[in-house]
């Protein structure tokens, strides 16, 4: 998918905007079905809980993994961290530059921008990898 | 005996996402009681905290109207479900299951990956069974 978007889009930033915006809608519809199926057990909708359910509920069940959660320099900013991103774990170790990762990170982006969007809050997420492709580190803003 | 009249989906900025009457009734009607009962259901669920559970809430009898009354139930990302009923209906454990159902039927119409989630719902197989879950619904109450 991300290929079909690098090779088709005039610009790379339109490429970036669209899987983000892929990303949001099934976000979006993910959260609903999420909050159905398996509704977390306690759950406030402030930004406390929206770091606690994207860690708790949210990041098991769409990526499969352990997040953490650190916290940000400004008071609505914070940072979620994983070591073993599932989706860019099977990358080669050489041979990538950071701008290229971000592409395939951008899906993830809108997701969880989708996620916090369904919750109430509008959210500005950046995603970056660490040491490795599998590090990944996301900047949730949210206003 | 009474019937389901109206059921209605209201999103979070409280625009109306979909609303179908049933048994002829006045649709302008269905209209007017539904967007006055949604300032009930705001101070309904704000009082009682239910903003964001993290459960589908049922909020119970929001509106009498004459003979009409109103069912509500708030979903935990906030969209309203609201049901105008002929009469007043004595069962509540039957409301709560039919909003239970009722949200599994929207949420499964949500999942589609080509319907926006803001627009308005007007797809002719999830009015079907939204048609079959009210007379289904009706037989019991």
């Amino acid at each position: 998918m991300v290929n079909l978007f690098a090779s088709t889009s005039e610009t790379p930033e339109q490429a970036m905007e669209s899987i983000e915006r892929i990303g949001f809608r099934s976000g979006e519809k993910f959260t609903e079905k999420l909050f159905f199926d398996q509704p977390p057990t306690s759950f406030q909708a402030n930004r406390v809980g929206i770091s606690s359910f994207l860690r708790h509920s949210f990041w098991p069940i769409a990526f499969k993994g352990n997040a953490t959660i650190l916290a940000g320099s400004y008071e609505n900013m914070f940072t979620i961290e994983d070591t073993d991103f599932i989706w860019t774990r099977s990358f080669s170790l050489t041979g990538y530059s950071k701008s290229n990762l971000q592409l395939y990170l951008q899906y993830s982006c809108g997701m969880i921008r989708g996620a916090i969007k369904q919750l109430g809050y509008r959210a500005k997420v950046t995603g970056s990898c660490q040491s490795s492709p599998k590090h990944c580190q996301f900047v949730i803003e949210i206003s | 005996m009474s019937r389901i009249l109206c059921v209605s989906i209201c999103s979070v900025n409280n625009e109306p996402l979909f609303l179908q009457n049933f048994d002829n009734t006045d649709l302008l009607q269905c209209h007017h009681l539904m967007y006055s009962s949604l300032d009930v259901v705001l101070e309904l669920a704000k009082k009682a905290d239910m903003i964001f559970q993290s459960r589908g809430r049922y909020l119970g009898e929001i509106f009498p109207f004459d003979d009409q009354k109103i069912y509500g139930y708030i979903t935990p990302t906030n969209k309203k479900f609201l049901l105008m009923a002929s009469k007043s209906i004595p069962e509540q454990q039957q409301l709560e299951n039919f909003f239970k159902e009722f949200h599994r039927l929207y949420v499964n119409h949500i999942s589609n990956p080509f319907i926006d989630c803001e627009r308005k719902i007007d797809s002719p197989s999830f009015i079907e069974k939204v048609t079959a879950l009210v007379s289904e619904t009706n037989k019991r109450i």
